[in-house]
């Protein structure tokens, strides 16, 4: 299963079918406390591939959400947090099969992407080096065969 | 000795009065100080050819032949030599030529002290002019002891008052500059604030370089005096206008033009409208320091006509001095910013416009693409019906970037073309299937909006509004309310109803969603400003929109207000069409 992390449910619509044209399955989860609550506890079998979204919702309630304003710095960087509690949480699938995607472009948020991308020697990809689901899809199954070993 | 002291400390003092109220009141200082007839203050002319009277206490006005004095006289050779000038003998000197004065007041001697400003504290200085006193008593007063210390504290004095009087016009011009919000009507009031002001101008215009076209444009004028009738786009000077003052002082000079007795005045292109026949014309260069401050560009030139000197009920064209032209260079360095500033905004927006000018005909090309396959059944033909979706989220999104660019372009109009509409026909109903529509594409599991025909909607008067504008009102309310509805839930449900008083239609707008917090009331409308549960839902959003829908509402003459937060109602006034 692929996950994607990301509130921007429609502008995935057409990833996720093309993901699912090439043989997997993908789920949208739609912010990072719902994230962290089903991935905290996924089995590593069950998981091809996390795609997070950088710039991420978080639960309206602030009251029931591990995520505030200015600890995501206005929610601008929701997934880097969202990454660092799962590798604490989940460490058998965090953050190995993780992989960032922004559509960032402000430099020192892509530069705190990259620091946190480096440091989980995961990849960071790029919304705006996408102009055909295609690339995306393919590039997607390319990471998921390095990470099975092949 | 202690009354010389007390004398230059209070000289000191007549510093804190601008440049041109110093003159008065310096003579008058020293009429009452030093027990003079009278005391008279000159200041030389930019072409430097004559003192001009700027200020004095003792004579009548009317006694003077002319408020110029040529060179060639006591004050003059003063001027010229730098040196403090003693004559005892007014009456037969041939270099003191208002006899009638000496006559007059009985004027025995005169005492010209040369006038300069300091230039650092090394005590250089530039020579601008002469202070003439005329002394009471024919015998000898200890004055001429320490006339050279008098001499020094003046100069310090008026240097002080001159540049008091530069940051006065700076405050003013700036002023100006700051209550314009395009670059024609800076410069008008910039115009404006010379004219009313110390410089004492009777008609002025600004030109400026058009790269394009390659011409020197006017651009604010208090008036201009051309022989036939002209637009205003062709009062203009390009390279064909070589020894006109305008075109020359675009070269980079101040050029100074002067009409005589014998000669009308070499004049330019065109002339501004003055009362008295025009004598005097001043060019000064518009410049401007590169970014890299490596070099100066001329941008344009400010073109003053006619110094007017009014004294009580004499009244003198004259020349201008040298302190006019330093305060007027330093209003062109300040307009040379501005307009820089000014053009680079103007031009921005004008790129602007046309990048968003072209996107917009692409977009509708794309919309119309679209609906054409739709239309003919040709997408369903070949498109998987699970992958039907892309084609109707692209056109949702085209229509998305569409609106959004023709709200942001009629929130920055000053004003909409208004005409009378039904509210219903051209508007609401296309409201209604744009919820229906997006909330089918956006796979809300219960959507639900007021039925038109329940609410009695097709009652309502008609309105005065503009279909397009009062369109992108409520695609916003639209969109906001499926944005924001509450995800877990998955359902929106909108509630509109109506209220009718003798100028208004009121449209109440009210959805189920996750609700404004207490305290963001007062916010929602400000620019960028957006509600933590907002930002929490959808990170990427800008707070532009209901800004944006408040401002064109509000150019047609109806308002968007907020009634309540949980739920949120938003009230859409709009205006009803005269009956």
């Amino acid at each position: 299963m692929i996950y994607f992390v990301d509130e921007d449910y429609r502008k995935l619509r057409v990833l996720v079918s093309e993901l699912k044209i090439n043989g997997f399955d993908a789920k949208i989860i739609r912010d990072a406390d719902t994230a962290f609550a089903e991935l905290s506890e996924v089995d590593k079998s069950n998981v091809d591939l996390v795609i997070i979204d950088v710039m991420l919702a978080a639960k309206v309630n602030g009251n029931t959400s591990k995520y505030s304003r200015e600890q995501t710095d206005d929610y601008h960087k929701t997934g880097l947090l969202l990454l660092d509690d799962l590798a604490l949480a989940n460490p058998s699938v965090f953050p190995k099969y993780a992989i960032y995607l922004t559509h960032a472009s402000n430099d020192v948020l892509v530069k705190n992407i990259s620091i946190s991308a480096n440091k989980y020697g995961i990849k960071m990809l790029r919304k705006k080096d996408y102009d055909t689901a295609y690339y995306f899809g393919e590039d997607v199954a390319k990471i998921i065969k390095e990470l099975n070993g092949g | 000795m202690e009354s010389c002291i007390a004398l230059l400390l209070r000289t000191q003092k007549l510093g804190l009065n601008n440049s041109q109220e110093f003159p008065s009141a310096l003579t008058r200082e020293f009429v009452n100080s030093l027990d003079l007839k009278a005391c008279s203050f000159y200041t030389i002319s930019s072409d430097e050819q004559n003192l001009i009277l700027r200020g004095q206490y003792g004579f009548q006005y009317d006694e003077y032949i002319s408020f110029e004095l040529p060179l060639n006289t006591i004050a003059g050779r003063a001027f010229k030599g730098s040196e403090v000038l003693f004559e005892n003998n007014l009456a037969e000197s041939l270099e003191y030529r208002d006899k009638r004065l000496v006559d007059k007041y009985g004027l025995v001697e005169i005492i010209a002290i040369p006038l300069s400003i300091v230039l650092d504290c090394d005590m250089n200085v530039e020579r601008v002019g002469v202070v003439c006193l005329y002394p009471k008593a024919t015998e000898k007063s200890d004055l001429p002891s320490y006339i050279q210390i008098l001499r020094e504290a003046v100069n310090l004095a008026y240097t002080h008052s001159v540049e008091r009087m530069k940051m006065q016009v700076r405050e003013k011009v700036v002023s100006a500059i700051s209550a314009s919000t395009d670059l024609n009507s800076a410069l008008f009031r910039i115009l404006q604030k010379l004219l009313r002001n110390q410089i004492s101008i009777e008609a002025a215009s600004i030109y400026l370089y058009d790269e394009r076209l390659r011409l020197l444009r006017l651009h604010a004028t208090t008036g201009i005096k051309t022989e036939k009738d002209l637009h205003k786009h062709d009062i203009s000077f390009n390279k064909r206008d070589i020894g006109f003052p305008t075109w020359d002082s675009f070269q980079g000079s101040i050029v100074i033009s002067r009409s005589s007795p014998n000669k009308i005045l070499g004049s330019d292109k065109f002339l501004e409208t003055t009362k008295s026949p025009i004598k005097s014309l001043l060019v000064l260069p518009i410049t401007r320091t590169s970014n890299d401050h490596s070099s100066r560009k001329t941008r344009g030139v400010l073109r003053v006509a006619n110094k007017l000197l009014r004294h009580e009920n004499k009244y003198e064209l004259t020349s201008f001095t040298k302190e006019d032209v330093g305060i007027l260079s330093y209003v062109c360095e300040i307009i040379g910013l501005t307009s820089h500033m000014f053009l680079n905004k103007e031009n921005r927006i004008s790129y602007f416009e046309k990048i968003m000018h072209g996107t917009k005909s692409n977009i509708q090309a794309s919309i119309q693409n679209i609906d054409f396959l739709e239309r003919h059944g040709k997408i369903e033909s070949f498109m998987p019906k699970d992958l039907l979706y892309t084609v109707h989220d692209t056109r949702e999104w085209l229509d998305d970037i569409r609106n959004q660019m023709e709200r942001l372009e009629n929130s920055q109009r000053s004003e909409l073309s208004l005409e009378t509409i039904s509210l219903t026909g051209d508007v609401l109903i296309n409201t209604i299937r744009l919820f229906e529509k997006s909330a089918q594409t956006m796979d809300i599991a219960l959507a639900r909006i007021t039925k038109l025909s329940e609410g009695g909607f097709f009652q309502l008067p008609p309105v005065k509004a503009n279909v397009r504008a009062l369109m992108t009102v409520f695609r916003n309310l639209v969109e906001n309310a499926l944005k924001y509805r509450n995800h877990d839930k998955n359902k929106c449900i909108v509630k509109l109803s109506h209220r009718v008083d003798s100028e208004y239609v009121y449209i109440h707008f009210t959805d189920d969603g996750i609700g404004i917090p207490l305290g963001d009331e007062h916010d929602v409308f400000a620019e960028g400003f957006r509600s933590e549960n907002a930002v929490r839902q959808d990170p990427a959003g800008t707070g532009l929109g209901l800004t944006q829908s408040k401002e064109i509402m509000r150019l047609m003459e109806g308002d968007l207000t907020l009634e309540s937060i949980e739920p949120v109602t938003l009230v859409v006034k709009i205006k009803r069409a005269e009956l």
